[in-house]
């Protein structure tokens, strides 16, 4: 019986698509391993008993400078580097996959991942093996149906999940999708309840979630364009929301200048995460200017309370200058911003924390010959944290994609919650070899981390990266020249 | 007027092809022979009479009267032969005048030393105000005839065709087509359809060009060649990049001179402007226009790689047009693709970090990314809430719940919920309530009372 129900199914498959089959088959696909080695000194949390310590409140200092929280009765605390410096490699496999059956609009995509780490506490470093993708997609010239794991991109971000989407485009300038399945976690491309947020989290969701939303573009001309987008993911067994959200982004093309909009809105918390406006437009030869005005405020899942914390956002403008000086190989990029934070009505208004931020950066970059130099630096101050330190690079290109450069960079940082300053200084070796289909990549760095405070000792560390990357197969629907 | 026939009868036998520079092996030594004939006309009678036939009038029998080997030793010479020429001058349509006043050599001593049609003499009438014989204002056609007509020229002869002064300007393959329009008779004297379709794709839409006729040895001389589309000045207009689809979908059929098709299609998807479809499309062997090199489109600025929601999501320009959907996954679904981050980010991340430029989060979980890794180095220990890391301020305690607010996201890097419940739960604990006043509990337990109950009873909901 079960035989017939596929032979059926075959010969439906067949009747229907027979005479358009057997169109060009093919592949393409890339393969890729990464490695990178890297070592960390950590923090450890030591303690003295409170009434060993001399000094009264909470805040005392010992002989040797070190600055310890004291809580009175109990311990007094500090943290201070660990003796040993760990030793960390991540390495990844990527095999990626498209391949044409020879029937005209399937395919069927994979990307496949393994992690060969050494597990320890740098993240996702652990021996693992996982499907970024793997889904069949059958395109018709008014329908595209997918099926499998999936990924998608809207103004919601970047989500991947187990199910099925449907884009209809009979009507132009019409383009409406719908999609539904089980929710992976976003930035994690696992289920909810699985181990990685179970051995994150107290508190971690215990059952999966489904996704079901929308999306619906249309174009005004050749000019303007936006997508409006809609989903939520529900609890498995339909006792609550784990997210509602809402996005709306548009491009318009006016005379000269581009606009971009965008928000994202949480039904659940009735707060807009992201609200933006920024144009750019060139303004002389080999002049861009670039101007924005946002607001942002943190978005939470509603399986955690933090939401519920009322967090605050802040409304920032800012603005950008490139420059690719005429008739030089020379460009340069200057900018800043500006933010301020809303009103917390929260804690002590005699602590003296920072209520607005900026940063500024600036970039030039040149080539004469084969030789090519790129300098950055950027400034940064605002709430919790400072940074103002640059990167230098001097390189030779042998070839497109074949280099060789000497990278120099250093940081001053700076924590508004924690005592002490940071500053670290470095360079190092990079390259790219390309061998025809063939990509290497390495570097070769060493760094220097001082704080300016007791038992923190020096970071030094040595740092190293090795890539190779190889593409294979034809190259459908691909146009030469073009980016991967 | 003998010296004038004479003259006369060189600018059929020698002039005829002076334009082209063609070598007359032929050549009739005219200043050997200065003393033995005293007119023109002795040899070339037909030039004053019209008649046709007899402009030579020498024979090679006639030669033979005095190179007979006892008089003058015997000559091999065959007679004149009719150069091949594209000149369609004509004695006979022209005033009389004497021979030597286009033939004679500038510095000529004696009657015969003669040369070619001095061709200034021709300007004096034809082109009063130019200068030189291929000068800009020159009519060619006055005095050629168009290039299918003159089937007695070779390929190599129309290879060596001098090229006029005007086409040496800059700007003289941007701006032909006004020429050609003017005055296509001069263009054919040297050009069949042939010469045009080397560049223009649009070769079958353009009058000027359709009217040409096809010429064999113009299409050998022409193949292989590349088609030249020199990048006309508006091009170098600073806004280029966004002026030009107005441009293009006001005169379409101008950008069609240079671009085929997939010109545009290097920025622009299947689905881009319908302007596109109006443009020609390479044929085999044909020309393929001007190539574009994939580069950034407009919106592509510098600052692109953390700016491009909108673009990509409303899908202007098509991203697809050159990334495959893998392209997102590279940085968005995790480490592999180095470069994203700056070098050494991990030592240096905070301040980005708290200020959100880019929400972390879309890439990387708060907690099984930033907690694993806080919590592995020792930042974090355990989520626990103690004033020993943030050791900035004594009341650090009291006061967290401003820089809380501000930065709850990166607090939940190093804190798990437990740590904070200790404090800010309904249910026990100092029962401090975190809520802020634009909180809708409603709302919230409309969508998830499970989360409310993390911190609440449920008669507490009620």
């Amino acid at each position: 019986m079960k035989r017939r129900w596929l032979a059926g199914v075959a010969l439906a498959l067949a009747v229907l698509l027979g005479p358009e089959c057997l169109m060009a088959q093919g592949y393409r696909g890339e393969f890729r391993v990464a490695g990178s080695f890297l070592e960390l000194r950590g923090l450890e949390r030591d303690s003295l008993p409170e009434g060993a310590v001399a000094g009264d409140g909470v805040r005392r200092v010992l002989d040797d400078g070190t600055v310890v929280s004291c809580i009175p009765g109990e311990f007094c605390r500090w943290f201070g580097s660990v003796d040993e410096e760990e030793s960390i490699s991540v390495v990844t496999q990527d095999l990626s996959l498209v391949a044409w059956p020879g029937i005209r609009g399937l395919a069927a995509n994979v990307h496949l991942r393994g992690r060969y780490g050494t597990d320890s506490f740098w993240p996702r470093s652990g021996q693992d093996i996982e499907a970024i993708t793997a889904y069949v997609s059958y395109d018709r010239s008014d329908f595209r149906f997918r099926g499998g794991r999936l990924s998608r991109t809207s103004g919601l971000g970047y989500y991947n999940f187990d199910g099925g989407s449907v884009l209809w485009r009979g009507v132009e300038p019409l383009r409406v999708e719908a999609f539904y399945g089980w929710s992976l976690a976003r930035g994690l491309n696992a289920p909810r309840d699985g181990d990685l947020l179970r051995e994150a989290d107290d508190f971690a969701p215990d059952k999966r979630a489904r996704l079901v939303g929308f999306d619906v573009n249309a174009r005004m001309g050749n000019a303007v364009s936006g997508t409006f987008t809609y989903q939520r993911e529900m609890r498995t067994d339909q006792a609550g929301l784990y997210t509602e959200r809402m996005a709306f982004d548009a491009r318009a093309l006016v005379e000269r200048v581009t606009v971009d909009f965008s928000l994202d809105y949480d039904l659940a918390f009735d707060e807009f995460n992201e609200l933006q406006l920024r144009a750019s437009t060139p303004i002389a030869a080999g002049v861009r200017l670039a101007g924005y005005a946002r607001h942002y405020e943190p978005y939470f899942e509603l399986w955690t309370i933090w939401g519920a914390f009322t967090p605050v956002g802040y409304t920032e403008g800012g603005g950008t200058v490139f420059w690719s000086v005429p008739g030089t190989t020379l460009s340069l990029e200057g900018g800043g911003a500006y933010r301020s934070y809303e009103e917390t009505d929260a804690g002590a208004d005699f602590l003296d924390f920072e209520e607005d931020g900026w940063r500024a950066h600036g970039r030039a970059r040149w080539e004469w010959g084969d030789w090519f130099t790129d300098g950055t630096y950027r400034a940064e101050r605002g709430s919790g944290a400072a940074r103002y330190g640059g990167d230098l690079m001097v390189g030779y290109e042998f070839d497109p994609g074949t280099y060789l450069a000497v990278r120099g960079s250093s940081t001053q940082t700076f924590n508004e919650f924690r005592l002490g300053e940071q500053i670290t200084s470095g360079g190092g070796v990079e390259g790219a070899w390309r061998i025809g289909d063939i990509s290497l990549t390495g570097s070769v760095s060493g760094y220097s981390l001082s704080f300016d405070r007791a038992r923190v000792s020096d970071w030094t560390q040595t740092r190293g990266h090795i890539g190779l990357a190889y593409r294979f197969g034809s190259d459908m629907g691909s146009r030469e020249g073009g980016y991967r | 007027m003998k010296k004038s026939a004479l003259f006369l009868v060189l600018v059929l036998g020698i002039g005829g092809g002076a334009l082209f520079s063609v070598p007359q092996p032929d050549r009739f030594p005219h200043a050997k022979h200065a003393g033995l004939f005293p007119s023109c006309e002795g040899c070339h009678a037909g030039i004053t009479s019209g008649d046709t036939t007899a402009v030579y009038s020498v024979t090679p029998e006639t030669c033979a009267g005095c190179h007979n080997g006892t008089v003058q030793p015997v000559v091999d010479w065959a007679g004149p032969s009719p150069p091949a020429s594209n000149v369609t001058f004509s004695h006979s349509k022209h005033p009389p005048a004497p021979c030597a006043l286009c033939h004679k050599m500038p510095d000529a001593a004696a009657p015969m030393e003669i040369q070619r049609a001095n061709l200034t003499a021709c300007l004096t009438c034809h082109a009063p105000s130019a200068e030189e014989h291929q000068a800009a204002g020159v009519d060619c056609a006055k005095c050629h005839q168009p290039l299918g007509e003159a089937t007695t020229l070779t390929v190599d002869q129309i290879a060596m065709f001098p090229q006029p002064s005007d086409h040496e300007r800059d700007d003289f393959l941007s701006m032909h087509s006004s020429d050609a329009a003017e005055n296509l008779a001069r263009c054919s004297v040297c050009h069949s359809q042939d010469s045009c379709r080397r560049c223009h794709l649009n070769a079958e839409r353009i009058t000027q060009i359709q009217d040409l006729p096809r010429d064999e040895r113009v299409a050998s001389l022409v193949a292989n060649r590349p088609g030249q589309w020199p990048a006309p000045t508006s091009h170098g207009r600073f806004d280029w990049n966004e002026a030009h689809g107005a441009e293009a979908n006001e005169a379409i059929a101008t950008c069609a001179n240079c671009h085929a098709q997939p010109s545009c299609e290097t920025c622009h998807s299947d689905a881009g402007p319908a302007v596109i479809s109006e443009l020609p499309t390479p044929v085999s062997g044909g020309p393929l226009g001007v190539v574009i090199a994939a580069g950034g489109p407009p919106g592509h600025t510098p600052d692109f790689k953390v700016q491009h929601r909108s673009a990509a999501v409303a899908g202007i320009p098509n991203c697809s047009t050159c990334h495959t959907e893998t392209f997102c996954a590279d940085c968005h679904d995790g480490p592999s693709s180095p470069g994203f981050h700056p070098v050494n980010f991990v030592a240096r991340h905070g301040a980005e970090a708290f200020a959100r430029e880019t929400e972390c989060a879309t890439c990387h979980s708060s907690e099984a990314f930033c907690r694993d890794c806080h919590e592995g180095i020792g930042f974090a220990q355990g989520g626990r809430s103690n004033a020993a890391y943030h050791d900035a301020t004594d009341s650090w305690l009291i006061g967290h719940g401003r820089a809380a607010r501000q930065n709850l996201e990166t607090c939940t890097t190093c804190h798990q919920q437990s740590s904070c419940l200790r404090c800010h739960s309904a249910k026990d604990g100092w029962r401090i309530n975190p809520h802020g006043p634009d909180f809708d509990p409603d709302r919230v337990a409309d969508r998830s009372e499970m989360s409310c109950g993390i911190c609440h009873f449920s008669s507490q909901l009620d």
